[in-house]
């Protein structure tokens, strides 16, 4: 609810009036007097409504968005439903397998450098870590492209959404959506390790593996779960990016390229769309949260 | 005890030596940039790393490492003073509504959520949609949610501290709200808070690089090290150098915040640890 | 007749950290049915000693001995020799353990069936696991077994741990401080308990610094000083007549070695100091259910109760800390619903229950001391720091004002922290459980303390502690609380003689007035 009145009040509320944005390009180039502008503005105000109270505009704004009508972009007359619908598999997909390398990355590598800490695999570990937190995915995203864009036979920088293509751009999103998950899994492991259930664990006759799945990795894993509703946001964030170096026609894609020609219905519905996702992946990661582990406090993920 | 041991607050020292040693360069690139960085055909075009040019030059002919060192100033200066306001505000406003009333406290908590989980880009992005591309105004946006994490970070450590014992004991004694704050909530904050502000910083630096190479962040002719970045795209093959370049230094400042965070955080760790024993 | 070999054997165990040696040629022969307490203070590296026998030694300690092994029914095991593997088929089978807290010492979102089966080793129908429940003292065991280890009460968890220890019929069972921080009855029946087991043939080891529980305990006591034996022999010898300094200290510088306080005159006219009517307050449950408590001026009343019964709540809402749904509190003429709760913050203040959390890490003692001055406003700088220097030469700690609290012992952490909350010169103080944290000895030194300084303020003052001993001898009256009401209250002199409950006369039975006196006879 909160979220909604957010988006309409940035939209209404932005400076850069509608209506200039529309008219901009076409009052220039067409040469029309003062006065015809003037009457083609109220024209088409009248037409959108703007002229009637606030409140009313954000009600009426509100029913169509509900009843799924988000407006036709300004660039080839669709309805932006219509186009953020054909872009969003392509995303989904991206981030989907986005999501699965970063855990298998994570979890993989948080276990195996918890369970020596200090050794040479904790040590590579964390610096991979350091390494794959510090670069930015578009720079990765660009190197890698460079790289292999130069072997023979190599990755194809341009084309659609296919299967092959998709390797790639979803390994640059995992190796950067990992090491925080990594980090906080890996110091949640050892210090759960350290714990007296633990060691009451081990002296039960428990050994790493049985002490991993069956007593700490169950609590260990609370903390992320916290992270995961967060992550949405930089799953978001990594995907306007990567879809941007690899030609990836997704919805961040389509973002991009609206805001480049200032079709703002399209940005509008954008923004909704991953705002209302972004939201209700959180609502349902602390959902899930607090029906997994219920003696958590709101106030024990301090440092992320 | 383990041999690592002393190497992690090293860590930390390494990256604010880098730092330094980048701030300090970018800060006098008007001094030190053997030429303008819009200054055009100085030498040949699109032409590699060479003694008259160190990096090279662009497709206009201007030197790379010149461009390198005045880009910096702007995202670096703009971020730098962002952040302080960032995690100044952030951090007193998720103080506060830790110790405040039910009333702040759920409200405040609330806004905190909704804040951090809409990702800053897309806000940034929402406003270049709406105004036009520009550093402000990339900047700007970002600012709009991107004070959450701070705030979030100081309303958890706050609440955690005032359960602590000792605050408990303070409260019982006749503390009141600003001596807790300032005697139990501070010292437990600063650290952490250090630690996060470096993360974000660098989040933020590679935002805005990030954005300015989509074209929406810093507007040419200006060397803002993601506009250079979008600018050498299509040279990639060609002219490597062009990307290599602002690509290193955006890569150089994150890590080396990196390192500076995640040094301070070993530290803070093992602090922690010596006061439980 | 041979005596049978033992099914614990240590012989020249030496435990050590680089340089730094934690146990040094430690002895300790153990047979089965026999129970051996380890008495020590603190740091006498009684829980490496059990760490070392079950393998637990964290990774840079070294564990070298003679001998070190355990006999169990297929054999002898020498505990040296073992790896990885073997320390895991060890663990559990021939050695169980059982922790100081056992509410953490249960994975928290696991089902107790789940980690029952799991100790146990094989699988258990639902019939068998609530068997071995039922004999661990639950009266109903079916639902504990569905219940999450996190949703346990801590003497219900206190019962899972012995379970699941002995869930595989050890050899031997370790029991690391098992009595620490319980209240008298809770005492008793782990110490039934753990008998119990030594009926059943297991060799005991207890670790404890409390002399009452090795009394009451073991058949022998091995007397740990900085890592090495320096006393050991049966319980009645060590502890009744003890030949070593460290012994003696231990066994008689104890709070009921103390000698009770002469009787003192209490005027009760005027006003009281605290007059509590009615109170009530409930979290998810009532916890206090109409407590009535008058303190007169200069008076000492003593709280005593079981775990659960209320008495942190009712610190809590002495102090200002908690806001009770009914009844009235009036301290020092301060009535908090017309004059604010600070103002009753001034008139009452407290000795916390954990000494060292209770001191702010980043302020020196003298600092500390001196807050609730800065908190209330009372007098300028200067003053207030005169007036913590006196505060604290008046509790021992002169000169030690600079101290940080991690450089300070705990028994000091405690004596700041009395010196703090006599600082605003308030007309109450409440003590919560202001020994209970420390070691034998020490306490004894904190209630003399307490006594001395109390009078010498003629603070009036509100004892809260389940340690008998420790009330006979700071208090003027004691009353006791049990599940939210208080059930007698009674001049502190004639608890023991004419107790007014039952509850009484049981806590009374629990703190006999020399524990010494119920040493068990090595048969």
């Amino acid at each position: 609810m909160l979220a909604s009145i957010g988006v309409f009040a940035l939209v209404r509320s932005a400076p850069g009036d509608p209506i200039d944005i529309e008219f901009g390009p076409m009052v220039s180039v067409s040469g029309l007097s003062a006065a015809d502008v003037a009457a083609l503005r109220a024209e088409r105000e009248r037409q959108l409504g703007l002229d009637r109270p606030l409140a009313e505009q954000y009600g009426r704004w509100l029913a169509r968005m509900v009843r799924g009508d988000l407006g036709v972009s300004y660039r080839n007359r669709q309805p932006v439903r219509d186009e953020l619908v054909r872009h969003l598999p392509a995303s989904v997909a991206l981030g989907a397998a986005g999501v699965g390398v970063a855990t298998v990355l994570a979890t993989g590598l948080a276990v195996a450098a918890s369970r020596r800490p200090g050794g040479w695999v904790d040590h590579t570990v964390r610096v991979a870590s350091i390494l794959g937190a510090s670069v930015p995915s578009f720079l990765t995203g660009l190197l890698a492209l460079s790289l292999l864009a130069r072997s023979q036979g190599g990755y194809q920088i341009a084309g659609g959404a296919t299967l092959g293509r998709l390797w790639l751009p979803a390994l640059v999103l995992g190796v950067a959506a990992a090491p925080t998950p990594l980090r906080v899994l890996r110091s949640s492991l050892l210090a759960e390790r350290g714990r007296l259930y633990a060691v009451a664990a081990v002296a039960r006759g428990a050994g790493p593996s049985r002490l991993l799945l069956r007593h700490t990795g169950r609590v260990a894993v609370a903390p992320l779960l916290a992270l995961a509703g967060m992550s949405m946001a930089g799953l978001v964030t990594g995907s306007i990016m990567t879809e941007a170096v690899f030609s990836w026609p997704g919805l961040g894609r389509l973002a991009v390229d609206a805001i480049g020609a200032q079709d703002y219905p399209v940005v509008q519905g954008y923004v909704l769309v991953v705002v209302v996702a972004v939201v209700v992946a959180n609502a349902l990661a602390g959902a899930l949260q607090r029906r997994l582990d219920p003696t958590v406090d709101a106030s024990a993920l301090a440092v992320a | 005890m383990r041999a690592g041991g002393r190497r992690r607050p090293a860590l930390a020292g390494v990256g604010a030596a880098v730092l330094a040693a980048v701030v300090v360069a970018v800060a006098l690139a008007p001094w030190l940039a053997p030429f303008e960085p819009s200054e055009q055909l100085v030498g040949p075009r699109l032409s590699g790393p060479s003694a008259a040019h160190w990096l090279g030059t662009d497709r206009f002919g201007r030197d790379v490492a010149s461009r390198l060192l005045h880009g910096g100033r702007e995202t670096l200066a703009l971020a730098g003073a962002v952040l302080v306001v960032l995690v100044g505000g952030g951090g007193l406003a998720g103080a506060l509504v830790a110790v405040g009333g039910r009333w702040v406290g759920a409200v405040g908590q609330r806004l905190i959520d909704l804040a951090v989980s809409v990702p800053a880009v897309l806000v940034a992005l929402a406003f270049v949609g709406l105004r036009g591309p520009s550093l402000a105004t990339v900047i700007g946006g970002a600012s709009l949610v991107w004070w959450a994490p701070f705030a979030r970070l100081s309303c958890s450590v706050v609440r955690a501290a005032m359960a602590q014992p000792s605050a408990v004991a303070a409260r019982g004694l006749g503390a009141g709200r600003i001596e807790l704050l300032r005697h139990e909530g501070w010292p437990r904050l600063r650290g952490p808070m250090l630690v996060l502000a470096a993360v974000e910083a660098g989040q933020l630096i590679a935002a805005i690089a990030g954005l300015s190479f989509l074209g929406f962040g810093a507007q040419p002719p200006s060397p803002e090290w993601g506009a250079m970045l979008e600018e050498g795209r299509a040279y990639l093959s060609t002219a490597p150098h062009l990307v290599y370049a602002p690509g290193s230094a955006v890569l150089l400042t994150v890590l080396a915040l990196t390192c500076i965070s995640e040094g301070l955080r070993e530290g803070l760790d093992r602090q922690a640890q010596v006061v439980v024993q | 007749m041979t005596p049978p070999s033992p099914a614990l054997l240590a012989e020249g165990l030496t435990v050590a950290y680089g340089r730094t040696p934690v146990l040094e040629h430690v002895d300790l022969a153990v047979a089965g049915g026999e129970v051996v307490a380890v008495l020590g203070e603190s740091g006498s590296g009684k829980s490496t000693l059990l760490r070392a026998f079950l393998g637990l030694v964290p990774a840079p300690g070294a564990v070298e001995a003679r001998h070190l092994e355990i006999r169990g029914p297929a054999g002898a095991v020498d505990l040296l020799a073992l790896g990885g593997r073997g320390w895991r088929a060890v663990r559990g089978a021939l050695v169980g353990a059982v922790f100081q807290d056992s509410a953490l010492a249960l994975t928290p979102l696991r089902r107790v069936g789940s980690l029952l089966v799991e100790a146990a080793g094989q699988p258990l129908t639902l019939d068998e696991q609530a068997e071995r429940l039922g004999a661990c003292g639950f009266a109903d065991p079916g639902p504990v077994l569905a219940a999450r280890c996190w949703e346990l009460s801590g003497g219900m968890a206190q019962r899972v741990g012995m379970a699941l220890a002995t869930a595989r019929a050890p050899a031997v069972l370790v029991a690391d401080e098992p009595t620490t921080a319980l209240d008298g009855l809770a005492r008793a029946e782990v110490v039934a308990r753990l008998r119990a087991v030594a009926a059943n043939g297991a060799a005991l080891v207890v670790t404890t610094h409390d002399v009452a529980t090795a009394a009451a305990l073991a058949d022998r006591v091995v007397v740990l000083d900085r890592g090495r034996v320096v006393e050991s022999g049966p319980a009645r010898e060590v502890l009744g007549s003890p030949a070593h300094a460290r012994t003696r200290r231990l066994v008689s510088h104890a709070p009921w070695s103390l000698g009770l306080p002469p009787p003192r005159p209490v005027d009760t006219s005027g006003t009281p100091a605290l007059a509590v009517a009615g109170l009530a307050k409930r979290f998810d449950r009532p916890v206090l259910r109409g407590v009535d408590l008058t303190v007169a001026a200069g008076e000492v009343v003593g709280v005593a109760g079981v775990s659960g019964a209320g008495k942190s709540t009712l610190v809590r809402c002495l102090v200002g800390l908690e806001q009770p749904e009914e009844g009235d509190i009036v301290a020092g003429g301060v009535d908090p619903r017309r004059q604010g709760w600070k103002a009753l913050r001034r008139r009452v203040q407290l000795v916390p229950q954990d000494p060292r959390a209770s001191l702010n890490p980043w302020r020196t003692a003298a600092q500390a001391v001196a807050d609730p001055l800065r908190y209330h406003r009372a007098g300028a700088a200067g003053a207030r720091r005169e007036r913590a220097e006196e505060l604290l030469e008046a509790v021992g700690l002169a000169g030690l004002g600079s101290r940080y609290p991690t450089e300070l012992s705990t028994g000091q952490c405690q004596r700041a922290a009395i010196a703090r909350a006599l600082a605003v010169g308030p007309a109450l103080v409440v003590a919560d459980e202001p020994v209970s944290a420390l070691d034998t000895h020490t306490q004894a030194e904190i209630v003399a303390l307490l006594r001395q300084v109390v009078t010498d303020s003629g603070t009036a003052a509100v004892v809260v502690s389940h340690d008998l001993h420790v009330l006979e001898r700071l208090c003027d009256r004691i009353a006791v609380l049990d599940d939210g009401r208080i059930v007698s209250d009674q001049p502190a002199r004639s608890l023991r003689s004419q107790p007014a409950h039952s509850l009484t006369a049981a806590l009374a039975g629990c703190y006999p007035t020399d524990p010494l006196d119920t040493l068990r006879s090595f048969a």
